[in-house]
């Protein structure tokens, strides 16, 4: 399962652009290297092969010049005509030489630069002529350069005091000679060194260009990116007003930003239409629940039975649960209901905790308000509602003469709000109001269940944890 | 207990049949069966007419010609709706373009509760509204137009007690020695709300909107927030002021289920 081929997309899938430009980066450097190498064998083959046929040159004027002496042979041969031969090749390999090479021997030593002949010519007889070394160091056939040829390489001192040279030696036997001529090969040649100029001159000139071009385009992608953020940032907090840039940006991003406009078009249109149909929701429910109320009145006005009186009070409790329902199911979709602004939490906690302190005092409840600074972003009327829900809750629940703690504080960057009451706690699903058994218990839980969906309205959340005796309701919001 | 106290004389919604007599009040509903009970309830506190128009136009039209005392109007109406139809009569200069207007509309959110006192109503209920919530409501829109005659922040005087709006502060003058009253901010709003109404009856909603200005919602048990206010409030009025005597004690008394009155002193002689 998985070939090679999905395998690469998945790893490449994991890295980011910075580690992909890096890789880019690494593989011209190899590929600039490699070109340099290619470039400098290619180089080197070419000045071999011009002292190549330079020796060889060398070679046949030898030949030609001993077709004219022609009265040497085994027998009338004499060291001295070795000698006269190889003065002779001297004199002729110091000739006018090519444009570039070196005309001396002391030039090539003292530059490097190639073209100084060398030669040893070996007779039958007497002592042979010439460098020595070119016998002793034998070095290694080149084919490639002409037949016997031999590239040998002759440490500092040996030709050369000071630097190594190599040099293409043409071996040959003519009559009874043993002939060796050879050229110094160019050490480095200007050449290379041109196109190691230009090559790293074009790499650097790549990079510079590189680098600009992939700076432009991440400022480019990160500036849209942010535009495209703030735009989802605003409709996260309620404000509809600010779209993506589609053009103009970044090409890269034309088809997201046009998507996100379109999702947040649709998301404008969506709440204008819960909005408006909240309108009318309100409407149709309270205008027959109006005259329900006050049908209600006048019978408890004109009812002479208890019986009929007691049913009209119980039918009007009713109503009124009916409307509280309603007036929060109705604040959780009314239209300013998606309008965040920062809101202080602590503050909120402070109004709540004076709100129900008269209440509390009565049963001789005390409430502690431990909270610093805390902004967090909401809707200031449903925050409101939550806490007063909360603080109320626990007023209610508390035993006479206990103690609730309010704290509002921040974790990191998380704000969070708690209360805690010395009450007897209270199961989870009447927290969640889905089961509430018991009647008296049931308002704890609806209230609750309000104050549920109001934080996560918030994108904060909910825990109700066991304080023995009573219980820790915290909201832990996100920002 | 004394939540449980009410006056010891007249039930003050009763009183208010003085104040509602010869009166005239122009509603805007469309609903018949709503519009019927509302008509019928202002009859029976002692209006004299009650004009009801099914649709913004009408209204407007009899607006235009007739001085009414309070405008009653709903939102969603035929034709022109409850809001437009005050914002064009307090635009006009007809005899009814300065009446007080309380607006009676199922859209409760703040947000429209904002757009109807924009847009010219003095008052702003959600439906359903009680028969208690309505008359003192009312009430309080005719005293408030009653006293557009008289100076802004002229001092109100209850027997010994002088309180003075502007400085926000409670004295008690006795034998020609006045004493302040130690009032909290909160105690203070609600002692003036009261006051200013003059021995007509307060709704604890009507509070909460006055004194509590800082909540937007109407918490479900706000009637007990008020009701232990209130009891702390009586028991500091009575610490502070014990020379009335135990017999007018609690000076803030209860009316039918959901209202208050500040005790009326005038005739109260040290």
């Amino acid at each position: 399962m998985g070939g090679p081929l999905p395998r690469v997309r998945a790893w490449l899938g994991r890295r980011t652009t910075t580690q992909l430009a890096a890789g880019i980066a690494v593989l011209s450097a190899l590929a600039l290297t490699g070109s340099l190498l290619v470039t400098g064998a290619a180089v080197r083959l070419e000045q071999r092969q011009t002292a190549a046929l330079s020796a060889l040159d060398d070679y046949s004027a030898m030949v030609e010049k001993l077709g004219i002496e022609s009265g040497m042979t085994r027998e009338t041969i004499t060291a001295a005509d070795a000698i006269y031969l190889s003065n002779w090749l001297t004199a002729f390999q110091s000739g006018p030489g090519r444009e570039g090479e070196a005309r001396s021997l002391e030039e090539t030593c003292r530059t490097g630069r190639g073209g100084a002949g060398v030669r040893f010519i070996r007779a039958p007889v007497g002592k042979p002529a010439g460098l020595s070394a070119l016998e002793t160091e034998r070095g290694v056939r080149a084919p490639r350069l002409g037949a016997d040829v031999w590239l040998v390489r002759l440490e500092a001192g040996v030709l050369c005091p000071s630097r190594p040279v190599e040099v293409v030696v043409v071996r040959r036997s003519v009559g009874v000679l043993d002939i060796a001529v050879g050229r110094v090969v160019d050490r480095s040649g200007a050449a290379w060194a041109r196109a190691v100029a230009v090559v790293i001159g074009i790499g650097v000139l790549l990079l510079a260009a590189g680098l600009a071009i992939a700076t432009f385009a991440r400022r480019r992608l990160t500036s849209a990116v942010a535009e495209v953020s703030r735009a989802l940032d605003r409709a996260a907090v309620g404000d509809f007003s600010v779209r993506a840039p589609e053009t103009e940006v970044a090409p890269e991003l034309t088809e997201l930003s046009g998507h996100v406009n379109q999702t947040l078009d649709r998301l404008e249109e969506l709440l204008a239409w819960l909005r408006d149909s909240a309108d009318q929701l309100a409407h149709d429910f309270r205008t027959p629940l109006a005259r329900a109320s006050a049908r209600l009145d006048r019978l408890a006005a004109t009812a002479d039975a208890p019986e009929t009186r007691r049913l009209a009070a119980e039918a009007r409790g009713d109503l009124d649960a009916l409307i509280r329902a309603m007036n929060e199911a109705m604040a959780l979709r009314d239209g300013e209901a998606w309008s965040f602004e920062t809101v202080r939490l602590d503050t909120l906690a402070a109004q709540a905790v004076e709100l129900y302190q008269p209440l509390a005092e009565e049963r001789g409840v005390a409430i502690r308000l431990g909270a610093a600074e805390t902004p967090v972003l909401g809707v200031r009327s449903l925050l409101q509602r939550a806490v007063a829900n909360l603080v109320d809750n626990a007023v209610k629940y508390s035993p006479d003469g206990g103690t609730i703690e309010v704290s509002v504080g921040r974790d990191g960057d998380r704000p969070w709000l708690s209360v805690a009451d010395q009450g007897p706690g209270f199961t989870e699903e009447a927290a969640g109001g889905a089961s509430a058994v018991d009647p008296e218990r049931e308002s704890h839980g609806m209230g609750l269940a309000f104050v549920r969906a109001i934080l996560r309205r918030h994108g904060a959340s909910m825990t109700i944890d066991d304080a023995r005796p009573g219980a820790v309701v915290t909201a832990r919001f996100s920002r | 207990m004394d939540s449980e106290t009410t006056t010891s004389g007249q039930d003050p919604f009763a009183q208010l049949r003085e104040a509602f007599a010869g009166r005239t009040a122009l509603l805007l509903e469309d609903d018949p069966a709503l519009a019927a009970h509302v008509a019928e309830r202002l009859a029976d506190a002692g209006f004299a007419r009650v004009d009801r128009f099914d649709a913004g136009e009408g209204a407007l039209a009899a607006a235009a010609a007739t001085p009414y005392d309070v405008l009653i109007l709903d939102r969603h109406t035929r034709g022109l709706d409850g809001l437009e139809t005050l914002r064009r009569l307090r635009a006009g200069s007809g005899p009814s373009s300065d009446a007080p207007a309380l607006m009676l509309t199922a859209l409760g959110a703040e947000r429209q509760k904002v757009e109807g006192l924009l847009g010219g109503a003095d008052d702003y209920l959600a439906k359903p509204v009680g028969d208690e919530e309505l008359l003192a409501r009312i009430a309080a829109q005719l005293r408030r137009s009653a006293r557009r005659a008289r100076p802004a922040g002229a001092d109100i005087l209850n027997g010994p007690f002088r309180l003075a709006p502007g400085p926000r502060t409670l004295k008690l003058e006795l034998d020609g020695a006045s004493r302040l009253i130690d009032l909290s901010p909160l105690e203070f709003a609600i002692v003036c709300e009261l006051m200013s109404a003059r021995g007509q009856p307060v709704t604890k909603t009507m509070l909460w909107d006055r004194c509590w200005v800082e909540w937007k919602f109407l918490p479900d048990n706000f009637v007990n927030i008020i009701d232990a206010r209130i009891s702390a409030l009586r028991r500091r009025l009575k610490e502070q002021a014990p020379e009335l005597g135990d017999d007018l004690h609690p000076l803030i008394v209860s009316a039918r289920s959901q209202s208050l009155v500040f005790r009326d002193l005038s005739s109260w002689a040290g």
